[in-house]
């Protein structure tokens, strides 16, 4: 079978760290993964998988980094003075903001979840970049469509399953025309504007106008980091409202996931249109990471099958490949009996030179032994 | 021989782009942009309609169409078809993402699942009794509604996308180049101040608590007295405002002020600010009596308005000298 068309779109959602520009095709992640899982199917490896899919990633973690640069630069021009004053903790309070940009993890990766949830304004600036985007390319490829209609999916990973989740439900949610309505900016003015608007042509995104057709939530810690007032089980984002189907992605053992573990309801997985899958692989040393999950046969073929539906046809082969995926990779076993074998290494060797000549000493009893017998008649 | 070169290359090519669309496969029939009902061939009799808003028009006709077919045997699901059409037509419910066909996957979600319009309402892979071509024909007005629906918000969704556009460059504004708040104050006015609602925009009245910065005070005893000097501002509390219909392009607000100056001690007092220029009185214990109101106050200029004075001063200063020079030339 040719590749769809229209293609459908894969938004692709990162989690917490300092994600460069093209996070999406660093190595061991999300793309370099579908790639190469996509390889693995007779009926995808022919064409490059950017003719199947249309992949979006997006980014939202430079506004984080923007955030603590500027803090940064604000603490180094004050710290001379916060010395000066001789108060210890104005030294050290600018001491550690001038650091904020720096590559540690605490900078690097702790500061995005504490930025994320522990403020609105900053969330709000996220979810608003992240609705924009997503709104942005819908628009652009809904109009004058040729013939079916393209479908829309969502997958996110880590802090960017509170990410997306928070920034789909605004975008279904809020009024966005309103600032096209109200021109003089007037907060009352939007205010009475949105309390009379004709709701059904507020956006054009709401639910019923518009739907994702499947969200991937992988790690998923949408109910420890959300932002809305909706719990995630109760937001627009669930099926039947803004997306259709809800699959939510887990390792058995990705801590990540676990301080507050996402509990899809039971009428979801009733109806059909909610899937828990649940992986036990181990690929990689990093068991959380985004390219990680990817690599499991289970997880990127269930999202094959679901952005391709018939066009993505398994042979039994294939079926049995995912069925019997092994939990254990060989290149990762191979590194852990490589690092076991390094690690044990001083050990067996002292363990070696201690019990030398002790067996030095055995090998010339047996020999004095072998040599006796014939003066010992020893049968 | 060209003939039938052409006649190969076409029963070889017509089935392969036939087959690139919604990527189903109902009752056996793959998804060909030449069926009747197809949006390949619907939308150029309706290309005036739409561009004209006319969505009635179109959505009335596809109605027409699925009410005189006769792949429609099963009459209660053509039924339930006819009856969520006027629904929209009617205006009852929003249009049309609710038309898209469903793709449920089994437990093993990786393998092939059942197709169902409206939830389960309307069984896709029932395919006995003639409904094949029914369920096939189903599919192509279902995403045909699709289509129209996209039609009907595309002018809306492209307001909200300038709307957002337009969002993000007020928060921006205020978060970067707006009054520089530090991270104590952001946790404030996040808490108490920060709207619900994305679409009102950041908040328009910011604390202000705490905040440091630098800045310079000059005593204004006597102008041949006047002591110039430069220490650590902390505002304790303040306020600052973002007229609405600046877009947070601009902000002016009050603060009480303490000032610590290395020669002069701590001095209190109050700062105005607009943009990033913020200017103030502040009152040292210069004669050392424990007592502020016997002392006379000091002119305070925040930093960024005492550096652009300098640069004018300093741009001035240069503009006189080469007028000087200009007159000692002309003067030889």
């Amino acid at each position: 079978m040719p590749p769809p068309n229209p293609r459908p779109v894969l938004f692709l959602v990162h989690g917490v760290g300092r994600q460069g520009e093209d996070w999406a095709n660093a190595p061991q992640g999300p793309i370099e993964a579908l790639r190469e899982a996509a390889k693995l199917y007779g009926s995808l490896k022919d064409d490059e998988l950017d003719k199947w899919v249309e992949l979006i990633p997006v980014r939202y973690d430079d506004i984080f980094d923007r955030l603590m640069a500027k803090w940064a630069d604000q603490a180094k021009e004050l710290k001379p003075w916060a010395t000066a004053l001789g108060s210890k903790l104005l030294e050290s309070g600018t001491d550690l903001l001038s650091k904020a940009d720096s590559d540690g993890f605490i900078p690097a990766v702790g500061c995005d979840a504490l930025l994320y949830k522990g403020f609105k304004l900053f969330a709000q600036r996220v979810q608003l970049h992240v609705a924009y985007e997503m709104a942005k390319a819908i628009s652009e490829r809904t109009i004058g469509v040729p013939g079916a209609p393209p479908r829309f999916y969502v997958m996110a990973h880590s802090l960017g399953t509170a990410v997306a989740h928070d920034a789909i439900h605004r975008l279904v949610t809020e009024s966005w025309r309103i600032l096209e309505e109200v021109k003089d900016c007037d907060p009352d003015g939007i205010k009475k504007q949105l309390d009379s608007l004709d709701g059904i042509r507020a956006s054009g995104f709401k639910p019923g106008q518009f739907q994702f057709t499947a969200i991937f939530q992988v790690s998923n810690t949408s109910r420890l980091m959300h932002m809305t007032e909706e719990s995630p089980t109760e937001s627009a984002v669930r099926p039947g409202a803004a997306v259709e189907q809800f699959f939510n992605v887990d390792h058995a053992i990705d801590p990540i996931s676990k301080v507050l573990p996402f509990a899809m309801p039971k009428d979801w997985e009733d109806s059909g249109a909610g899937r828990k899958l649940v992986v036990r692989h181990f690929y990689q040393d990093n068991i959380h990471g985004f390219g990680h999950y990817l690599t499991h046969r289970n997880i990127h073929a269930s999202l094959f099958r679901q952005l391709f539906r018939d066009d993505f046809r398994l042979s039994g082969v294939e079926v049995e490949a995912i069925r019997k995926f092994p939990n254990l990779g060989d290149a990762f076993t191979k590194t852990q009996e490589d690092r076991l074998r390094a690690a044990l290494k001083p050990w067996l060797d002292k363990a070696e030179a201690a019990i030398a000549p002790t067996l030095e000493t055995a090998e010339l009893w047996l020999e004095i032994f072998q040599n006796s017998k014939g003066l010992l008649k020893i049968p | 021989m060209m003939a039938r070169l052409v006649l190969f290359l076409a029963l070889v090519l017509i089935p392969a782009f036939a087959c690139a669309g919604d990527g189903l496969v109902i009752c056996d029939n793959a998804y060909i942009s030449t069926h009747p009902m197809s949006w390949e061939t619907l939308r150029p009799g309706y290309e005036k309609a739409l561009a004209d808003g006319r969505y009635f028009v179109v959505t009335s006709d596809l109605l027409r169409r699925l009410e005189r077919s006769e792949a429609q045997v099963d009459v209660p699901v053509k039924a339930k078809m006819i009856d969520r059409i006027r629904q929209v037509i009617e205006g009852k419910v929003e249009c049309c993402a609710d038309f898209a066909p469903r793709y449920e996957s089994p437990a093993e979600a990786y393998l092939p699942g059942r197709h169902f319009l409206f939830g389960k309402e309307i069984d896709l892979d029932q395919c006995e009794g003639g409904r094949a071509a029914q369920n096939d024909e189903l599919r192509y007005l279902a995403e045909d509604m699709v289509n129209v629906g996209n039609a009907i918000h595309e002018d809306h969704r492209a307001a909200s996308v300038r709307s957002m556009a337009e969002l993000e460059k007020r928060y921006d504004r205020m978060l970067f180049e707006g009054f520089p708040m530090m991270p104590w104050e952001a946790w404030v006015n996040s808490r108490w101040l920060t709207p619900n609602r994305i679409v009102d925009g950041p908040p328009h009245h910011v604390a202000v608590f705490m905040h440091p910065s630098l800045g310079t005070s000059l005593g204004t005893a006597r102008l041949a007295d006047a002591k110039l000097g430069m220490g650590m501002a902390v505002e304790p509390a303040g306020w600052v405002f973002y007229p609405p219909k600046a877009a947070h392009r601009a902000w002016w607000g009050v603060s009480t002020l303490a000032f610590f100056r290395g020669d002069l001690g701590l001095g209190v007092g109050v700062l105005g600010r607009y943009r990033h220029f913020s200017v103030g009185v502040v009152w040292h214990d210069g004669n050392k009596d424990n007592r502020l109101s016997n002392d006379r106050g000091s002119l305070f200029l925040g930093m960024d308005l005492y550096e652009f004075l300098g640069k004018t001063l300093r741009g001035y200063h240069g503009y006189l000298e080469r007028v000087a020079d200009g007159e000692r030339r002309n003067a030889e």
